[in-house]
């Protein structure tokens, strides 16, 4: 039972990302193409909510793809391409005033235009201190929250920002539009009941048509949608909560497309005859999180890994391939930074890879003072070198790892950590709270990799913000300057600011992995799968990295099924 | 009759009431918020407190209580934490499904296990009786997991490959699709899940069964009638099945939530879409008013079945008063 | 007391079946039967001489009963082995090999013995003969060692229900009146509920589970069948002739429940306790395949099949068909014994 994913990854959303395809046909024959006939899609989970402005789950963020227009949204390489826009942005020279130009021919299923009325009156219910939703959206860029976006024309949004914001692209103009005319006027405060349970208007490329509850959702073919009527007359999703069926559904050809395949799952699949499939590196990533203060924030106890040679030593002990390959059984890319390397911005020479080496390790230990005790634990000034191990309990590939973590730290360089499988209620208090000494954790990521929430020392939680992501304790001028500077580095040019951005990256995976801020673990290999579908293609290393968690989705309009029923 | 049955529909709503009380504190005193910014590096958390605070949350349970309380008395069970819905919304759509299916299992292995019961019985020490004992036992060791896990991959995939797609089972699901009404595409869709639950239930209703009839085969009246000389199957199928099916009915009502566990599993296995898996993604992301809302029903249809089978009971045996 | 046939007849079930399990079933059978068989003859194939004693009676009439005397004998092995051989085996249970998992079961190669004299003998060896896990480690000491930890949550959880449900089964059938109310009421309550998923939410309030947890959980809210059943055996013994003699000759409440009244009512709730330890196996393994139950690195046969799709999957059935086949066999091993110290303590019922 994958239910997981609906805990997982609340993580897109402040985005809601998505993703497009603006040109032609990426590889389909026009002659393969059949029209018409239902396409059956695998969801492990029920998704709870058709209002856009709630969708935070994994199944909300599937099942809300399919419905509504977005301003731009990520293409198979994860590189922002215009949606409703007519094209990309324009940018003012005091690089402050963004101008956003809309195709003229968008229509909601109403009849009535999609105009930059309804960009607006979306990014007003976003930024609205009260709206009431688990979706992070972060508008405080913007001059104001009503008057940092107008409409001077039908098919103009212009945004003016406090300061030059370079992630304002991919994070901000990146999602989704909802008719003004069903939401604008909704009462904020009361938005996760506002047409939960299915909406009225929308612009995507599939039209809601029926949902039996904890069961099926119907989708029809939107034939006035703006990128073209897709060539699938229906699309149903079924719920299927256990995985071993929804693999065996794939094979069979009950289904046509699995969106999330994990685990064994993959292999099977993948020897299956008559199934495409393909992998993508999940965008977010699990680490070994360290408390690098010297004493926990409560001050009870200094902690393990304060000392960077400790945190070094702790590198050098493990084999990072090879624990990461058994933990999630081969289905995961190792990392060694916190930009995923699906992501353009990845640098492979600005890393930090520390390989094995037991000796390198014991003598940075030695140096740092923690000599060997009898029973064979490392111990300073009195003081074993022991502590918990917190994963959360709910998450088998985690605590997988922590148990080989501990065991080669135990047996290789004399580090007592046990594993402790953790509720998922209580693991975050005391990480959040700076009481520990090291946890298994994750993040989700957004397609910008600005990292200012995790790694900015203003975002230290607790010491210097209440909501920050910031749990490590780690504070260095540097790479505060080189956070700052990727967020400001807003150029001329795209290419330019690209090119500036990923020398600010280059300089923060350096610095993270030079001081092992924190020990990066993996980025999950998710699978997908289709059976009897035309047009699919892959993206850089024939990797599918669109066409999940409302990352470019109408791709699949020019998707059509090999024999239509 | 009319004064006992108002006096055990009042300690009935009693009990609920205590229960719901108890389970409150228990849900309020968990550590650990119901909601936390959790893996999302952008969550703030300044909406985690406020709706902690609109939903009152930040109280200490003894404040929430009355509001609890008074909502309860309404017959409103709360909003889920995850869907935002009605507590009751929810049961509404999927407490059907599992009714039809506990309730088409139920009649299945009813069907079953009592001629396989009495007929035990009645030939006591027989092959038959010491075999229907012998996989009685297994049938009540073997968990409902494995058994559904099984019967999965023989139904659904095994069957399927062997007969090269002619003939098997469906892999999830309650409908082929939305809009099929057809009946014979939902018993297909029942097979596997129904099987998966009817034998474990018929290993046990058949050991109780054979108990039953022989407690009433050695009955003073049915032994005087067989003094009498009346034909043994007259006895049996005529005087003795009726008194010994009697006790069968409390059984059942007692089992209903036993088979409410069943079913948690079971629909998992199965995607079947009913209350018992909404239980569990309740228990998963520790949605307490969903948890507390099925907790809430099981007991009060078991309260209520408890009721119906003494009232039954009553009818039937004219021996029992009230 | 108008409603006493009505109470009577349900509550009789209720009290043996409320349980958690349909294993609880057969412990019913125990009530039906004894009603059933009250001028019935004993069946007994050795003619016993009235000097034996009741229990040594009682083992005769074990040992007679086939099956249940092969199932205790398997269970004292699994038992037995549960106990000693991990602590031969030490940290085997958790010794990874995790670059090489998942090794297939039932691999022998030769390996040669060299005797004292001199002389060698080649036989079959299997470093791991029921394979590894993935991560490398033996899925037989893995599966010995959980087999430690569900028959200690069986065990232990049943022992501290038997101490609860007893002490307060006892007060209420002994003195009546409103602790009896209150305990009927109460276990009523506990019956109407799904205990599965009451578990869950129980064990989750105590912030996670771990082995007390669990073993607390489920004796705090499995005692009621226990309760009712010794309620029961209190309310039929307090009334009997040889307590009511003991009470004319002055014997103290504690003095007649203990000596008196506690003796002649444990057959019911031996067998109840036999029943309920397979029961809370079961249990724990229903939670372990959820994902629910103690988590690793310590192994129980519940949490062995937590990631039961994956081995399905991959097909490696023999990481789901160890564990299954440990609780099956326990299962019925543990039933069947029940069957039969059922019947040894009540001949009549056979």
């Amino acid at each position: 039972m994958h239910l997981g994913s609906r805990l997982r990854a609340v993580a897109l959303a402040s985005v809601i990302p998505f993703a497009i395809v603006a040109c032609g046909p990426g590889g389909t024959p026009s002659s393969t193409i059949k029209e018409g006939g239902t396409l059956v899609y695998a969801l492990d989970s029920d998704p709870v909510t058709f209002n856009p402005f709630e969708t935070s789950t994994v199944p909300d963020i599937r099942a809300n793809q399919f419905l509504w227009p977005n301003l731009y949204q990520a293409d198979k390489n994860l590189s922002v391409v215009p949606d409703l826009a007519a094209g990309p942005p324009t940018v003012s020279t005091d690089l402050k005033t963004w101008t956003v130009k809309l195709r003229t021919d968008a229509k909601w299923s109403d009849g009535s235009p999609i105009t930059s009325a309804d960009v607006v009156a979306t990014v007003h219910m976003q930024a609205n201190a009260k709206l009431d939703t688990d979706a992070s959206y972060d508008w405080s860029i913007l001059t104001d929250p009503v008057s940092g976006v107008t409409a001077p024309d039908a098919s103009t949004v212009v945004f003016t920002l406090k300061n030059p914001f370079a992630p304002f692209y991919a994070n901000n103009l990146v999602g989704y539009v909802a008719p003004a005319s069903v939401y604008a006027n909704a009462d904020p405060t009361k938005m996760r009941t506002f047409q939960q349970d299915k909406p009225t208007v929308t612009g995507g490329p599939f039209l809601f048509d029926t949902r039996v509850a904890g069961s099926e959702i119907d989708y029809k073919a939107n034939p006035n949608y703006y990128l073209g009527k897709p060539h699938f007359a229906k699309v149903v999703l079924k719920i299927i909560t256990n995985s071993t069926a929804a693999a065996q559904a794939v094979i069979s050809g009950d289904v046509n497309w699995d969106p999330e395949i994990t685990g064994a799952a993959i292999d099977t699949v993948k020897a299956a005859t008559g199934v495409q499939s393909y992998t993508y590196p999940d965008l977010g990533y699990f680490d070994v999180r360290f408390n690098d203060r010297a004493m926990w924030v409560n001050k009870s106890k200094a902690t393990l890994f304060g000392d960077v040679n400790v945190r070094r030593a702790f590198a050098y002990a493990l084999d990072k391939n090879a624990l990461v390959k058994a933990a999630t059984d081969g289905h995961s890319t190792p990392m060694w930074g916190d930009i995923v390397p699906a992501s353009a911005y990845y640098d492979d020479t600005a890393v930090v890879k520390y390989q094995q080496d037991i000796p390198k390790a014991k003598s940075l230990m030695d140096a740092a003072g923690w000599t060997v005790g009898s029973d064979g634990i490392r111990v300073k000034n009195g003081v074993k070198f022991s502590g918990k191990f917190f994963v959360r309990a709910d998450k088998p590939q985690r605590v997988k790892a922590v148990q080989i973590m501990s065991e080669q730290l135990r047996t290789n360089l004399g580090m007592d950590l046990v594993p402790t499988p953790t509720d998922f209620k209580v693991f975050y208090a005391p990480i959040q709270a700076g009481n520990f000494d090291l946890a298994l954790a994750g993040f989700g990521l957004t397609l910008d990799p600005d990292d200012y929430t995790t790694f900015s020392s203003s975002q230290l939680r607790p010491e210097n913000s209440s909501s920050g992501s910031n749990w490590t304790g780690f504070v260095n001028a540097e790479l505060d300057a080189a956070i700052t500077a990727q967020r400001n580095d807003l150029k001329a040019t795209a290419a330019e600011t690209f090119a500036a951005r990923k020398a600010d990256f280059a300089k923060i995976e350096h610095i993270l992995g030079d001081n092992v801020v924190s020990y990066f673990l993996w980025a999950d290999n998710v699978g997908m799968a289709f059976n009897g579908v035309n047009g699919v293609v892959t993206g850089n290393n024939d990797s599918l990295n669109y066409a999940d968690q409302g990352r470019n989705v109408q791709i699949f309009a020019q998707w059509s099924l090999v024999s239509p029923k | 009759m009319t004064f006992y049955v108002i006096r055990r529909v009042f300690i009935g709503i009693l009990l609920l009431f205590f229960m719901s009380a108890a389970f409150f504190a228990l849900t309020r005193l968990t550590p650990g918020p119901p909601f936390s910014t959790g893996e999302n590096p952008r969550a703030h958390q300044e909406l985690v407190d406020r709706r902690l605070h609109n939903l009152g949350l930040d109280q200490p349970w003894y404040q929430q209580y009355p509001a609890y309380l008074n909502a309860l008395v309404h017959g409103n069970l709360g909003d889920s934490y995850v869907n935002n819905v009605p507590v009751t919304t929810l049961l509404w759509q999927r407490v059907p499904n599992s009714v039809l299916l506990l309730g088409v299992s139920l009649i299945v292995s009813l069907l079953i296990a009592i001629p396989l019961g009495v007929f035990a019985a009645t030939h006591q020490y027989s092959k038959v009786d010491t075999t229907t004992s012998v996989l009685s036992y297994v049938g009540i060791s073997v968990p409902s997991f494995v058994l559904g896990i099984f019967l999965l991959l023989g139904g659904a995939v095994w069957l399927r490959h062997v007969t090269n797609g002619g003939f098997y089972f469906p892999l999830f699901g309650m409908h082929l699709n939305a809009s099929t009404t057809d009946l014979g595409d939902l018993v297909w869709h029942m097979v596997l899940p129904v099987t998966s639950l009817a034998i474990l239930s018929v290993a046990g209703f058949s050991r109780f069964m054979r108990a039953s009839m022989l407690e009433v085969l050695h009955q003073d009246y049915v032994r005087t009638a067989k003094a009498k000389g009346l034909p043994a199957r007259s006895v049996n199928y005529k005087h003795a099945l009726r008194n010994a099916i009697l006790p069968i009915v409390t059984l059942v009502a007692l089992q209903t939530p036993q088979f409410v566990s069943g079913a948690i599993i079971t629909e998992g296995i199965f995607s079947w879409p009913g209350m018992g898996l909404l239980a569990f993604q309740a228990a998963l992301t520790r949605d307490y008013p969903v948890i507390l809302g099925v907790v809430m029903l099981v007991a009060a249809l078991t309260i209520l079945f408890n009721l119906l089978a003494d009232v039954a009971y009553a009818v039937v045996d004219p021996r029992i008063r009230y | 007391m108008a409603d006493q046939p009505l109470e009577k007849a349900p509550q009789e079930f209720k009290s043996m079946l409320g349980g958690t399990k349909l294993a609880s079933v057969l412990a019913s059978e125990g009530a039906l039967r004894k009603a059933a068989a009250k001028e019935d003859l004993v069946v007994a194939e050795v003619a016993e001489p009235s000097e034996l004693g009741f229990w040594r009676l009682s083992v005769m009439r074990f040992l007679h009963h086939r099956a249940a005397t092969v199932s205790l004998v398997i269970l004292a092995i699994i038992i037995l082995a549960a106990v000693i051989v991990p602590i031969f085996q030490g940290n085997l249970f958790r010794t990874q090999d995790y670059t090489h998992p998942y090794g297939a079961p039932f691999q022998f190669q030769s390996r040669v013995i060299s005797l004292p004299v001199g002389l060698s003998v080649t036989i079959p060896w299997s470093d791991h003969l029921f394979g590894t896990d993935g991560l490398g480690s033996d899925e037989l000491a893995r599966l010995i060692r959980g087999g430690r930890v569900s028959l200690t949550v069986g065990l232990l959880a049943t022992v501290g229900y038997i101490i609860i449900g007893g002490l307060f089964g006892a007060l209420a059938g002994y003195y009546g009146g409103w602790i009896d109310n209150a305990l009927m009421r109460l276990t009523d309550v506990i019956i109407a509920m799904p205990f599965i998923l009451v578990v869950i939410a129980v064990t989750a309030a105590f912030g996670g589970v771990s082995l007390t947890v669990l073993v607390g959980v489920i004796a705090l809210l499995g005692w009621f069948e226990i309760g009712r059943l010794m309620r029961a055996q209190f309310l039929v013994l307090r009334e009997s002739e040889f307590v009511q003699a003991a009470r004319a000759l002055g014997a103290s409440d504690a003095r007649i429940i203990f000596r008196h009244i506690v003796p002649n009512s444990l057959a019911p709730i031996i067998v109840s306790a036999t029943l309920g330890v397979s029961g809370i196996i079961l249990l724990e393994a229903a939670l372990g395949f959820l994902g629910l139950s103690i988590p690793p690195p310590e192994p129980s046969w519940g949490n062995m099949l937590s990631d039961y799709n994956d081995f399905v999957l991959r097909g490696q059935v023999y990481l789901i068909a160890f564990p299954a086949g440990a609780l099956v066999l326990t299962a019925l091993c543990i039933n069947l014994v029940g069957d039969g110290i059922r019947d040894a303590l009540d001949p009549r019922q056979r």
